[in-house]
């Protein structure tokens, strides 16, 4: 008995390799998925407990002289003032804070003619509110903004619980703080209170994103300063037609 | 003539999708806010969803888009449809992951990467089609049309 030679059917081919690029994109996405999901928990990018704290001489450099008032850097009187929202996990507010700052304080705060405040958002996380609130205590004791500015130089991976206890006393230490008084402080519903405000505040000036600055005489009215964040010059500017 | 029509199609669509890419890339590196009308760009762009073990999510559309475009410009016949259709097929699902990341769980939505996954799911369509319409006859590529 023979059998007639039957050619493979082209169409029945192609549909198996269909099959095959399916199966091969769900498993593909299924891997990327599965990879951006989990490496925030296996990273966990935290400082080292034990790991010593950056920026003591940067921020002692930045800061000595300048008189603070709880959430405040610069002279009282000074003609112009300029207020940040900024999140203590955001990595924008780090990078302005390191790079940007520094460079505004030294010519504009140093000199009297600029004060800064600085308004802490929580929208990150859980962290953010714990920083936050550390960084209302150390206000208590105008050393508010010796413990952001350490604070950002050592930030770790958004949302990994790297704000801990022990990682605050770590900065009050490296601040000057006096732990025991601000550790009871930044527990009481007194510490939330500011941080109610500037949340408010931000919404006020319609503040969606951080660091955002708004930029008025001393007392007000303030309007947003819409500013590249990276570029000093584009601060400076804004500083200089106020103090005309 | 359609094969002509979408093939055309999705070069527009991919290197619309490569500007994007880009754009978002360059402002991870360079450290700046991205230009948002939404409010919430900086906040996707900062997310726990940014990136994959350091590498940003833009670039790794980037890199993914031009794929794409490679694959349409240097490939023939089943191995050009098959490939488009792959890279395609599987950034509409991660962006479609993202997308639901960003209005579920982030609550903040980047108009740009919106953009993205709307360039993305246009492209899944169009390669899908090309691929299931072309039956093994002969398609545009790189030296057609």
């Amino acid at each position: 008995m023979s059998t007639a030679y039957t050619p493979p059917n082209p169409n029945k081919r192609r549909n198996v390799m269909i099959a095959g690029l399916v199966a091969f994109v769900v498993v593909v996405a299924a891997v990327l998925i599965l990879v951006s999901s989990g490496d925030n928990e296996s990273e966990s990018a935290a400082p080292a407990a034990n790991a010593p704290l950056s920026g003591l001489k940067e921020t002692k450099a930045m800061l000595d002289g300048i008189p603070q008032d709880g959430n405040a850097l610069g002279k009282k009187n000074a003609p112009v003032t300029m207020i940040e929202y900024a999140d203590y996990q955001c990595p924008f507010c780090r990078d302005y804070s390191l790079k940007t700052m520094p460079i505004l304080i030294n010519d504009y705060v140093r000199s009297g003619k600029l004060r800064m405040e600085f308004e802490p958002l929580t929208f990150i996380g859980p962290d953010s509110e714990t920083a936050a609130r550390a960084g209302v205590a150390a206000g208590q004791q105008n050393l508010e903004w010796n413990y952001t500015h350490l604070f950002f130089f050592n930030q770790g991976e958004e949302r990994s619980g790297y704000v801990t206890n022990a990682f605050i006393d770590k900065l009050y230490a490296g601040a000057g703080v006096n732990a025991t008084k601000a550790n009871a402080y930044r527990k009481t519903p007194s510490a939330a209170v500011p941080i109610a405000e500037a949340s408010a505040n931000a919404q006020k000036y319609g503040v969606a994103s951080t660091p955002s600055f708004v930029v008025g005489p001393t007392g007000g009215p303030y309007t947003k300063l819409e500013v590249e964040i990276s570029n000093p010059d584009a601060f400076k500017a804004a500083f200089d037609a106020l103090l005309k | 003539m359609l094969d002509r029509r979408l093939y055309r199609t999705a070069l527009v669509l991919t290197i619309a999708g490569i500007a994007i890419a880009a754009y978002l890339t360059y402002v991870h590196y360079a450290g700046i806010e991205p230009a948002c009308s939404t409010g919430g760009c900086e906040v996707v762009q900062t997310s726990e969803w940014a990136d994959v073990y350091g590498v940003p999510v833009a670039l790794i559309g980037l890199l993914g888009y031009i794929g794409i475009l490679a694959s349409l410009l240097a490939l023939r016949g089943d191995a050009q449809l098959f490939a488009s259709a792959a890279l395609s097929l599987v950034g509409f699902l991660y962006s479609g992951y993202l997308t639901y990341q960003e209005l579920f769980t982030i609550k903040a939505i980047c108009q740009w990467c919106v953009a993205s996954a709307v360039v993305l799911t246009l492209l899944a369509i169009v390669t899908l089609w090309r691929l299931l319409a072309s039956g093994g006859k002969p398609v545009e590529g790189a030296d057609v049309g």
